[in-house]
């Protein structure tokens, strides 16, 4: 996958974002747990020095000094029991070897470091110092080793827990924004081909039990290309039926005239309407027509009947047809044909080449050079028609190739707006490219076949 | 000459009939495309002008069961749209010729004619087509005018071919078109015109009245001599 594209797609973003959320909460809940598994076990601590301060201040008041003392040798190596130090009122040491601590009566936390009493692995401790009746002190003290061990290994499960986590969080996420990826894809991809002319590509469905948004995505985008599809079919449906129906009345229109014109009796009057409301009929019927001809061209299956011609044979010949034409109207045409094989209609082929001369013909001035080409580009055929007219601005080039579409000086021109819509047409039949160019000046359209099959 | 109409509009077989009629032809329409089949099984006729889409039998049906039977009169499809595959299946299925909805009386007049007159292939093995002093031969591709040596055109030569055999006949616009560039579709603009005028240019002598005739709203002929 590549990596830009990776990093860009939202699921990941999101992953990201959620693995910094849990990581930065996770070392909060740890850092709360430390401090409050610390709180409780000190709690513990103090409860525990407090209540063997107070019994042995008890054994004193019944026992006397001696007892205590001797409780506090016996206390001293129960084996992970208290530290403890009885001084009497002068200072010496009577039991316990727990070193001076110099604290305060009552409890006093004290960090000590290692090197304070050799031998002994005291570190931090809280002892609580008692004052007994006869001004002897008698101290009580908790070794937190055990705590710091405690708190150690309660950090390193965090610290391992939590990157474990985030770790697998990541991975997961991965995994899933590839997946949510890959779908996205073929949306994407669905839409591309669409866009690109391809009306039956859908977006790939899944079978889900629990279809999530992105099924939902896919299924909603499906159905808005059907509903478009409906559309386009409608509107092609209407357009053609127009077409077809309002031919038949025309075509009794157009005999009934020819009737009339009989009916005249050569008076020129009657002839010469009759003429004019034909040439108008005539005129309707070949828009009609070649709304059909459109029709017929972008949805018959016509590649069955291509047969292999050459393109510069079936050029020659309709440059020949229109030369005197061209030239008559002050044009001049001139060719450059080398033999290149097309598979296709040659009819549909014809059409399209006798549009564009045609095209060259009525949209330039008196004067202008038309020139047809056909040439072979890396194997693939190709049919050049250019003019030094005024040409089509950049900007318009694309809506020429539209049903209908009339430049604006154009508009009062004869001509059906379809001449360029159906070399669109036969082109997208035979798999070729259209491309319309500066001539500077003047406009050159360039058809551009797929290469021949290899036999 | 005995033409068949099978067409079920009726405004359009009555079209049909009334100009072919005034045209000289003996003309029988029926609206089916079965009572069609029997009687151009039966009855001698010349032409058979049938439409493509008729109720129950249709139209190529008609002609591809005539062809089984070995009954080879001529056929003249006609068809409400000029579908690409509709023509090259008609003339496929056994037509003769393709004609599109609308068209006027003398270019149906024309092809009947054309077809009627089409078994005796006039000319067709000639190598040489002559029309008064104007002599074409097919295999030099050598035009002459009495002792006048004509240059013409490939496409010029195949012009004047073309109208000279169908001498007698006249030709539509786009009978030439099909038959001597064969194009199907219609050029809107007047190439016909353009050619013929410039093969009249070299084959005719000048002040006198052209070989080739135009026939007003038909087309072009050169009248046999």
């Amino acid at each position: 996958m590549r990596a830009s594209r990776f990093l860009a797609s939202t699921g990941v973003r999101l992953a990201t974002i959620q693995t910094v959320l849990l990581v930065v909460a996770f070392v909060i809940a740890g850092a709360l747990t430390q401090f409050s598994t610390t709180y409780i076990y000190r709690q513990g601590v103090h409860a525990r020095l407090a209540s063997e301060s107070a019994t042995l201040a008890a054994l004193y008041q019944s026992r006397g000094l001696g007892e205590v003392a001797s409780a506090v040798t016996s206390g001293e190596r129960r084996p992970g029991g208290l530290e403890y130090r009885l001084v009497d009122a002068g200072g010496r040491l009577l039991a316990g070897d727990l070193p001076p601590t110099g604290a305060p009566l009552g409890l006093t936390f004290l960090d000590w470091d290692a090197a304070y009493v050799p031998g002994r692995p005291y570190q931090d401790i809280v002892v609580d110092n008692t004052r007994l009746p006869d001004g002897s002190v008698l101290t009580v003290g908790q070794d937190l080793t055990d705590e710091g061990k405690l708190r150690h290994t309660l950090r390193d499960t965090l610290f391992w827990c939590g990157g474990a986590g985030a770790v697998m969080g990541l991975v997961l996420s991965y995994l899933l924004a590839r997946g949510v990826l890959r779908r996205v894809d073929g949306v994407v991809a669905a839409a591309r081909a669409v866009s690109a002319g391809q009306m039956t590509v859908r977006a790939p469905r899944r079978k889900a039990l629990l279809p999530d948004d992105i099924d939902e995505l896919g299924a909603s985008f499906n159905t808005m290309l059907d509903e478009i599809a409906a559309l386009v079919a409608r509107v092609r449906f209407v357009s053609t039926g127009i077409a077809h129906d309002l031919r038949t009345p025309l075509t009794h229109v157009r005999q009934k005239l020819e009737r009339v014109r009989i009916a005249a009796n050569g008076d020129p009057r009657v002839l010469a309407a009759a003429k004019e409301v034909e040439g108008h009929v005539d005129e309707l019927l070949r828009v009609f027509d070649a709304m059909l001809r459109l029709a017929e061209i972008e949805s018959g299956p016509l590649a069955a009947r291509f047969k292999p011609l050459d393109l510069a044979e079936l050029a020659g010949r309709i440059a020949d047809a229109y030369r005197p034409d061209i030239e008559a109207g002050g044009r001049r045409l001139t060719t450059s044909l080398a033999p290149a094989t097309v598979l296709g209609d040659a009819d549909l082929i014809g059409q399209a080449i006798g549009n564009l001369l045609e095209n060259a013909l009525r949209h330039t001035p008196v004067g202008s050079r038309v020139e047809m080409a056909v040439d072979t580009d890396e194997g693939r055929p190709r049919l050049r028609v250019s003019d030094d007219g005024p040409g089509i601005p950049e900007a318009k080039r694309e809506d020429v190739l539209r049903h209908f579409y009339r430049l604006e000086a154009s508009r009062t021109t004869p001509g059906s707006g379809l001449g360029l819509a159906i070399v669109a047409a036969v082109a997208g039949r035979h798999g070729a490219q259209v491309e319309l160019l500066d001539a500077g000046p003047g406009l050159t359209v360039v058809i551009t076949f797929p290469a021949l099959p290899p036999s | 000459m005995r033409v068949l109409v099978v067409e079920d509009d009726l405004q359009t077989a009555h079209y049909v009939r009334d100009g072919l009629t005034a045209a000289g032809f003996e003309v029988d329409v029926v609206d089916a495309g079965s009572v069609g089949l029997e009687r151009a099984r039966r009855e001698p006729f010349d032409v058979l002008v049938i439409d493509r889409m008729l109720p129950g039998l249709d139209g190529l049906s008609l002609v591809t069961a005539l062809r089984r039977d070995e009954v080879q009169t001529p056929v003249l499809f006609l068809t409400a749209m000029g579908a690409i595959g509709d023509r090259v299946e008609g003339l496929e299925g056994g037509g003769d010729d393709y004609l599109v909805k609308p068209f006027s009386m003398e270019e149906l007049g024309a092809r009947v004619s054309a077809l009627a007159r089409r078994p005796s292939m006039r000319g067709r093995d000639e190598a040489r087509l002559r029309n008064g002093d104007l002599t074409l031969d097919r295999l030099q591709r050598t035009v002459q005018r009495g002792e006048r040596r004509i240059e013409l055109l490939p496409l010029q030569f195949k012009l004047l071919e073309f109208l000279l055999l169908h001498e007698g006949d006249v030709v539509t616009r786009t009978m030439l078109l099909e038959g001597v560039w064969g194009l199907r579709f219609d050029p809107r603009t007047n190439i016909v015109e353009t050619h013929i005028s410039h093969l009249r240019g070299k084959i005719d002598d000048p002040g006198a009245p052209s070989l080739i005739v135009t026939v007003r709203g038909a087309g072009y002929t050169i009248r046999a001599r």
